[in-house]
């Protein structure tokens, strides 16, 4: 009886620690299969690293 | 079987560890402030290297300097429209503003900035400060003139104030920053372009040119095109993480930090402005203000909670409060 409970916890947790790996290889993968979308993203991000002048700090109205 | 009640007892253990963080994390969350600031993360986007910080201590200076200058034309026409409306409480905003501009100058270098021991909860701190000042203008203002009378203030404002030098310095960092951030970006595809660093720094190739520049640069890498935006994505997606992780350090313990600031600003009222007891007094107030508030928070959510980890939280924030009220008066 113990060494089924026993069993069974690892069991439980083999299957957890294998779906988070299947989740994080899934997510690596995910990564190297950018849409052309996903390039246009990537390279809208980088338009908010690089600055110009009208990239500034804001304090709102006084009126 | 007991190994087994051990590891049923740690796991319990673990699970109420967790969830007691949690909820003492979401209680500080509530009781310490809401950054009511939409542009914040954008701005620290930019603040993971020191050009950046320093690019952004620039630019709050130089808002800072340009809503001077306003809120001063302001209150002078509030005394042309109706010279016996009391324009005092607004002087008092304007000259608390003038000791924020003067502690942001001190951080417009690289050399100050790497001095800073936490210089993105410093530019946090700073900031809401002003907003919370500028907010506070606007409101009186509201409440003094009406709808016909704020509609002459904004047709009469001259918005055309500028500070040469600092536009100057603005520029001239921008462009220090842009190559930096060229130079993490190549560093992080394993490329090198001394002839793009060169021209960004020196102002011949402005952002568009750079982002045209970023997306032929595959090209000249052994990369695909598919590859290439997965390294750059990398980056973007770092400095995301990083920006946002930042603010929620800004917001722990943020009102403590608060009351110290303004004990420093009362001690530089005395330096900077010439019959500071007014102002003084305000900031005094304030701090009694806060006092208050924090006090009101936790009997009420003491009444709703009881006594759990939470409390403990709270307790810490009033004896610093107190502390600080009784030195500040």
């Amino acid at each position: 009886m113990d060494a089924k409970l026993l069993s069974g916890i690892l069991l439980i947790s083999v299957i957890l620690i294998s779906g988070c790996t299947t989740a994080i290889n899934d997510n690596q993968q995910g990564d190297t299969e950018l849409s052309q979308n996903q390039i246009d993203e990537v390279y809208d991000d980088l338009g908010d690293l690089i600055i110009d002048e009208t990239n500034g700090v804001e304090l709102g109205s006084l009126i | 079987m007991k190994r087994i009640n051990g590891a049923v007892i740690l796991s319990l253990f673990l699970l109420f560890s967790f969830s007691s963080a949690f909820a003492e994390d979401n209680e500080t969350s509530l009781y310490e402030v809401e950054l009511n600031d939409s542009n914040l993360e954008n701005e620290l986007l930019i603040m993971d290297v020191p050009e950046g910080i320093a690019l952004r201590f620039l630019q709050l200076e130089e808002q800072l300097e340009i809503k001077i200058n306003h809120s001063n034309q302001i209150i002078e026409m509030i005394g042309e429209i109706n010279s016996s409306i009391d324009t005092s409480d607004l002087q008092l905003i304007v000259d608390e503003l003038v000791l924020i501009k003067d502690e942001v100058s001190n951080y417009t270098t690289i050399e100050a900035v790497n001095e800073l021991e936490d210089a993105l909860t410093t530019f946090v701190d700073l900031k809401t400060d002003s907003l919370e000042l500028i907010t506070e203008f606007r409101t009186i203002v509201n409440e003094l003139l009406s709808d016909a009378e704020i509609e002459l203030l904004h047709e009469s404002l001259n918005l055309n104030y500028s500070n040469l030098g600092l536009e100057t310095q603005i520029r001239n960092m921008i462009r220090m920053y842009n190559s930096e951030r060229l130079q993490k970006m190549y560093q992080g595809i394993n490329m090198q372009n001394d002839s793009v660093i060169g021209q960004v720094m020196n102002g011949t190739m402005n952002k568009e040119q750079i982002m045209i520049h970023l997306k032929s640069a595959y090209e000249d890498s052994n990369m695909t095109m598919q590859q290439f935006a997965v390294k750059l994505k990398q980056h973007v997606t770092e400095g995301k993480v990083n920006a946002s992780a930042k603010i929620q350090q800004a917001v722990m313990n943020y009102t403590n930090r608060q009351i110290e600031r303004i004990r420093v600003r009362i001690q530089n009222s005395n330096l900077t402005i010439g019959n500071a007891s007014g102002l003084v007094q305000g900031l005094n107030n304030k701090i009694d203000s806060i006092n208050e508030k924090v006090n009101a928070w936790m009997s009420s959510h003491t009444q709703d909670s009881g006594a759990t980890s939470g409390s403990q939280t709270q307790g810490n924030n009033v004896d610093s409060g107190n502390q600080a009220n009784g030195s500040g008066n």
